[in-house]
């Protein structure tokens, strides 16, 4: 039975899964000094002791290529290089020696069609301010329990944007590379496993690419 | 040597697009332990109490961050309603909005976040009367000052729901039509679009 957002959670055997937080290496990019302090004092509680900051995108992508962050969490208004931009240039593919850090964007721009600008952009958990301890922890936990495949296009690169599979869906499959062709998996939420209170079954699991399968249909824009 | 992660990446390419399975770099801070401590502190409990150890500064974080929308208010006062001012009294009011329920201040913030919407959506930010933008920068100051750590507070809350229908009607005149997309978002939505709709 799982114990809700907590250190970890109790699997099927009765083991426990837990985070070791403090061999994470987090940068926190935002022009806010509060809101940096707020993330670091949070990150702290969780048990993070390599913590690296940055007060605009500029810096934040120095600070990137120079400490090699495990997950980058970056607001979205900031000068210079804005969150949006800095992950556009995070994702850049061969420009940067990890383009598929996690991404965790903190924004105070929390309507609909920013979300979707923020995935579009290649973020892979979007965080609405203001901040909690338990958001926080549950966005950490699902990049580092559940990362998602990554989706290259001629207009897109980042974390699949498909989080969701809809059993019933009957409209044309744009994510097939040809006809009854393979589709990738989508992981299930470390959040989600979280709230349902169990382990994850095994095979809700995100298999290896060597494992591929047929997939049941999706739900949402093809990236 | 040890490849980098682009070059652990497997790939799978497909004819419009290529799908990447980075490899699982995170997985080795992953640890499954039968351990069951019932004294382990909960892991979130233990993060607010972290955040709880700064607790006494937050007042003057929020004072400064008052001053910051105030000044930017005045400045735009005196140099007029000009797009770059409007831009300082936005990122202000966001700031606050994103910033005051952590700081302790949860109506300051919902008053921010009302004067936020109001800038965010309308047709022609030069076009707001000023006095509707001073009476949010006034009621978020003084929300800070009488210390109102709740959305209980009364008088707070009537300032409040007045500020939502002020800016929820202007929206809806000055957007017409296309005020429905954004009518479903308003705080105090059920109230605020019934009075619109009156209009």
């Amino acid at each position: 039975m799982g114990r809700g957002p907590r250190e970890g959670f109790v699997r099927g055997d009765g083991t426990m899964i837990r985070i070791e937080f403090h061999r994470l290496r987090f940068l926190v990019v935002d022009d806010n000094m509060h809101m940096r302090r707020i993330v670091r004092q949070l990150l702290h509680g969780f048990g993070s002791r390599e913590i690296y900051e940055a007060e605009d995108g500029a810096a934040g992508l120095e600070a990137f290529n120079g400490h090699n962050p495990d997950i980058v969490i970056t607001d979205w208004a900031m000068p210079i290089l804005d969150g949006l931009e800095l992950t556009q240039m995070i994702r850049k593919p061969d420009a940067n020696a990890n383009p598929y850090v996690p991404i965790i964007m903190l924004s105070g721009h929390s309507e609909k069609n920013r979300v979707m600008q923020a995935r579009d952009a290649g973020v892979t958990e979007f965080l609405a301010k203001p901040i909690a301890a338990k958001a926080l922890y549950e966005r950490i936990l699902s990049v580092v329990l559940n990362p998602r495949p990554f989706i290259r296009t001629a207009t897109f690169f980042g974390p699949d944007r498909r989080r969701n599979v809809n059993p019933n869906y009957s409209g044309p499959e744009r994510r097939k590379g040809k006809e009854g062709g393979e589709t990738i998996p989508v992981a299930p939420l470390a959040s989600q496993v979280l709230h349902a209170g169990r382990p994850p079954k095994e095979a809700e699991r995100r298999p290896a690419a060597s494992s591929v399968r047929q997939s049941p249909r999706s739900v949402g824009a093809a990236s | 040597m040890v490849k980098s992660p682009i070059q652990q990446a497997e790939e799978i390419k497909f004819s419009d697009h290529t799908v990447i399975v980075p490899p699982h770099r995170l997985k080795s801070v992953i640890t499954h332990t039968s351990e069951q401590s019932d004294y382990a502190m909960d892991v979130v409990a233990r993060a607010e109490a972290t955040l709880a150890e700064i607790k006494h500064e937050f007042k003057a974080w929020m004072i400064t961050e008052c001053e910051a929308l105030e000044a930017a208010r005045n400045d735009m006062r005196s140099q007029g309603p000009s797009a770059p001012a409007l831009q300082k009294v936005y990122l202000a009011a966001h700031e606050i909005k994103g910033h005051a329920a952590v700081l302790g201040f949860p109506l300051a913030g919902r008053i921010a976040g009302i004067l936020y919407r109001l800038l965010t959506y309308t047709p022609d930010p030069q076009l707001v009367p000023l006095a509707v933008i001073d009476s949010h920068v006034d009621a978020i100051r003084a929300v800070v000052r009488e210390q109102i750590h709740t959305m209980n507070d009364k008088t707070g809350k009537e300032i409040f729901e007045r500020l939502a229908v002020i800016v929820e009607n202007f929206l809806s005149h000055e957007l017409g039509d296309a005020y429905a997309a954004i009518a479903g978002d308003a705080p105090l939505a059920s109230q605020t679009s019934k009075q619109a709709g009156n209009k």
